[in-house]
């Protein structure tokens, strides 16, 4: 097992209250494995990502195991947990305009992590530079442009190239297609495919997207996230042909290729999660026990868990 | 982040306040503080240290500092705020009409704002109180000659995005003449953040008043005003060093209150206002 | 965007060879246009400033002729001084006759002649201006070089003990009006503890109390500005990236983070130019340093007309063309507005 996280927790604290981010989230991640963690905005997929590397504001309280090789990240010191960053997990930002230094060069901003990591002499890292630019699908030539030069696919090519410069065995791709074209956005998602299964060793990623379509062509298995908890895991095909919690199936609902059906109500405050079962108050199935007790996850066979009493 | 900077913002508020406050109280109540008469000489009694009648010490003139601190912070703070209080008003009258009525106006305003803005302008009120003659009227117009531009080019920003919303297109549709419209509606919603530079402003002009003066070409000698009571004495700053202490106290005090209360202002304002003041 | 229709060999941007970088030779074409809109409005702000001092005169109570003369002389002088020396002066022509007049030997270098010393104006301005160059470079360089650090560490250890206090100490900083803090710190390390001379000018240790005088204000104002920025940058996304990478905190800091924050830096350090003249012009009084700032409160002083209009239209020029260069290094640091122009 490449990656397995125990009961994680992510508590910010604001003026209100707790904002529970996460809460007890568990996955695990096997070598060479593209999961996929779904969900709607603010249920708490981006702020998983960053616990992982540990790149969250010093206001954030976690707790939990992350367990990568057998390591607790969470418990790595500092210094440690750097040379983690970039070299084993690297990664990839949504919004590449904002997520690349707009005063760096696209070489510079590859070569720097080279340097750091690998040793690399200036010269020697510019060349690996280049290589990299080729690799995900821009010319070499254009190293010493700047990101408000590159067009916005080009822009996450970049961004790519950055997560791949030391050949980290797990890649965690946050939204990596927000914002595109859509011609574009299949460029990225084959992109995407070729740096992790297309080489060899396969390479492990952790997809975060709430783009059901993005997830099934790329993902192995996927994870469902509704405020803060993992409501439902399986197999990709497993969880597209046979979603047996009924928020999984509300997102699979509301795809444009399923009719687009809305689900009712809103997404809970993550500061005042409604008790028991936090989907109870938008759940057609749910019953008086949802309301007060908080259901545990349930398997349901070869690797399919549902945390639902009535799945 | 926004939350710490908030409750900094407040502490730095109530600091700022409460000594604005007791500035306040010192002048408008001078005359019951001061134990003597500010501009009482009595020759036999000249530059005493501070001691048990004498708070401050006397200077050369044998006159009480303490009451002549006291009486000061009447000059000070009033010509300040005159001074503030003009600028914002002209530059807030400039900057909405510039910022309403857009096109040709506005470009011709902001063009000549722009030029004024590329001068020193502590250079150009030096030269204006050289050329004219040192008196108070004429300390007044040097420091409103530039002072003004800085409020209309930021009143301009302020009215250009008050103009986009909704309540002003619901105003002209029911008839609200320009003048109606500007006086009702958007000088009110671009006041606050013109509140804050205003504040800070106070800050610098009490320095420009106290440089101006101590240069002999602000508030003249006699008049217990802190630059020139500084200015006067000068001449004992190696014999009788308490005679320069205070009055330069009470200028750094007066300044950084009205420095914490600008900024704690600004920590308190919601963000956007704070981007529209940073332009 | 017009298109370039020359083609041009592309010198401004520091592409290495085999490296061109797209959008180069556009990028060179937007920041020519902006670099000669500046010089336009430069000239014109010369121009009105030209304008403006020019006017000064006539704007003194009085006519000018009987104030210069009664500068001259010491007494009243007669009308038939008056009407003689207005000849001479051509005084009696229309006010924009002689406001052109006045240009037209601006242009030939005259700036007139000191009615003190007798000295063309442009030759007094020139044997003193070393003297405040001096000054001015002085404590701007000590600024940069305490008040940059100073803001970075604040920024990236917010609201820990060391931020509190550098807050405090740089709100106080730039509320102490430079004359009286020059005055007390001549109090304290000339006359207390000896350590340094109050006044003259020629060595090192007669420059360090104007110096640190002059620098005060700015530092503080420079600590206060670079922390401020520093904590926006540092809160962005791409500190994050850098993060990210495993990059250490001192080349987050110090290269992912300044680069970005002293753009704006650089730009208020032109500003900050106003900020050094007005107080070279209070430092020099105070400490009686020989440079143009003193000079020119004396010629107000003395009402010498033309070398307050003389220096009044330099210090502008100065001012100008300092935030012209300010300007130019502003599109050189940040290739954003290399390529796009800045809005």
């Amino acid at each position: 097992m490449l990656l397995k996280i125990t009961s994680l927790r992510v508590y910010f604290k604001s003026a209100d209250g707790f904002v529970k981010a996460a809460d007890g989230v568990d996955l695990e991640l096997y070598p060479g494995e593209i999961l996929g963690l779904v969900g709607e905005t603010g249920s708490g997929k981006t702020v998983l990502g960053l616990a992982i590397t540990r790149l969250l504001p010093k206001t954030a309280a976690v707790s939990g195991e992350v367990l990568y090789r057998g390591q607790n990240l969470l418990a790595l010191p500092e210094e440690e947990m750097r040379k983690v960053r970039g070299r084993q997990v690297s990664m990839i930002f949504q919004n590449p305009l904002s997520s690349l230094n707009p005063a760096l060069s696209i070489g510079e901003q590859i070569a720097e992590v080279l340097r750091e990591h690998q040793g690399l002499k200036r010269k020697a890292a510019w060349q690996r530079a280049g290589e990299l630019l080729e690799l995900t699908g821009i010319p070499a030539k254009w190293i010493r442009s700047y990101p408000h030069e590159l067009s916005g696919g080009m822009r996450q090519r970049a961004m790519i190239a950055i997560g791949l410069a030391c050949a980290p065995s797990l890649l965690i791709a946050d939204e990596p297609t927000r914002g595109l074209d859509v011609t574009i956005q299949v460029q990225i998602v084959e992109l995407l495919h070729a740096v992790t299964k297309g080489v060899s060793p396969p390479r492990s990623m952790l997809l975060i997207t709430h783009d059901l379509g993005v997830a099934a062509a790329l993902t192995d298995r996927l994870a469902v996230m509704y405020a803060g908890k993992i409501v439902e895991y399986g197999r990709t095909a497993e969880v597209f042909r046979n979603p047996r919690h009924p928020y999984t199936r509300a997102l699979l609902d509301s795809h444009p290729s399923n009719g687009l059906i809305a689900t009712r109500g809103f997404s809970p405050s993550l500061i005042n999660l409604p008790p028991g079962c936090s989907f109870h108050p938008r759940c057609k199935k749910a019953r008086k026990k949802c309301a007060h007790e908080p259901p545990l996850v349930q398997r349901i066979g070869m690797d399919h868990g549902v945390r639902c009493f009535y799945a | 982040m926004y939350i710490l900077e908030v409750t900094r913002g407040k502490k730095m508020l109530l600091t700022g306040s409460i000594l604005i406050f007791g500035f306040m109280a010192l002048a408008v109540f001078a005359p019951f503080i001061a134990p003597y008469d500010p501009d009482d000489v009595k020759v036999e009694e000249r530059l005493l240290p501070p001691g048990e009648h004498h708070l401050m010490g006397t200077d050369g003139f044998g006159r009480d500092i303490f009451s002549r601190v006291v009486f000061g912070t009447r000059y000070s703070l009033f010509l300040a705020l005159v001074v503030v209080s003009i600028n914002l008003l002209l530059g807030l009258m400039v900057g909405s009409i510039a910022g309403y009525f857009g096109g040709l106006v506005d470009e011709l305003i902001m063009r000549i704002v722009d030029i004024l803005l590329a001068f020193p302008n502590i250079i150009l009120a030096l030269c204006i109180v050289g050329v004219l003659g040192p008196s108070v009227q004429n300390l007044i117009l040097a420091l409103v000659a530039l002072g003004w531009v800085g409020y209309t080019r930021v009143s301009r920003g302020l009215v250009l995005s008050i103009k986009e919303q909704g309540f002003i297109g619901a105003a002209k549709a029911l008839g609200g003449s320009n003048m109606y419209i500007i006086m009702r509606h958007i000088i009110p919603n671009a006041f606050p953040p013109l509140l804050v530079l205003a504040t800070l402003h106070v800050s610098h002009t009490i320095l420009s008043i106290a440089a101006l003066s101590f240069l002999g070409l602000g508030v003249q000698a006699p008049t217990p005003e802190w630059g020139a009571m500084l200015s006067e004495g000068k001449q004992f700053i190696f014999t009788h060093p308490h005679v320069m202490i205070f009055p330069g106290l009470a200028i750094t005090l007066s300044v950084l209150s009205f420095n914490l209360l600008g900024e704690g202002l600004r920590d308190v304002l919601d963000p956007r206002a704070r981007e529209v003041l940073n332009v | 965007m017009k298109l370039n229709k020359r083609t041009t060999v592309d010198v401004s941007s520091p592409c290495r060879a085999g490296f061109p970088r797209p959008g180069g030779k556009k990028g060179n074409i937007v920041m020519r246009r902006l670099l000669i809109q500046r010089l336009v409005s430069a000239v014109f702000v010369m121009l009105i400033a030209s304008f403006l001092s020019f006017s000064l005169l006539f704007s003194a109570p009085g006519n000018p002729a009987e104030t210069i003369l009664r500068q001259q002389s010491g007494l009243d002088p007669t009308y038939d001084e008056i009407e003689l020396f207005m000849k001479r002066h051509d005084l009696n022509r229309p006010f924009l006759v002689q406001c052109l007049q006045w240009l037209y030997l601006l242009t030939h270098g005259k700036l007139g002649v000191s009615l003190r010393t007798g000295e063309p104006v442009l030759e007094e301005f020139t044997a003193r201006f070393g003297a405040t160059f001096q000054l001015a470079v002085a404590a701007m360089a000590l600024s940069v070089i305490i008040g940059l650090p100073i803001g970075v560490f604040a920024a990236t250890r917010p609201n820990s003990l060391f931020d509190h206090i550098i807050r405090i100490v740089s709100l106080a900083g730039v509320s102490i009006p430079e004359f009286w803090l020059g005055l007390m710190l001549m109090l304290c390390f000339s006359l207390a503890l000896g350590w340094l001379p109050c006044f003259g000018h020629g060595t090192v240790s007669h420059l360090v109390l104007p110096v640190v005088t002059l620098a005060v204000g700015i530092t503080a104002f420079l600590v206060r500005f670079v922390r401020t920025n520093m904590l926006e940058v540092l809160n962005l996304d791409y500190i994050k990236t850098a993060k990210a990478k495993g990059l250490r905190e001192v080349v987050i800091v110090w290269k992912h983070a300044l680069k970005n924050a002293l753009i704006p830096v650089i730009t208020i350090l032109g500003t900050q130019l106003g900020h050094l003249l007005a107080g070279a012009v209070i430092v020099e009084t105070v400490f009686s340093w020989p440079g143009i700032g003193k000079f020119f409160v004396d010629s107000i002083y003395a009402r010498d007309y033309p070398v307050i209009q003389g220096f009044v239209l330099i210090i502008a020029a100065i001012y100008v063309l300092v935030n012209l260069l300010v300007d130019i290094l502003y599109v050189y640091l940040d290739p954003r507005v290399r390529y796009e122009g800045r809005s």
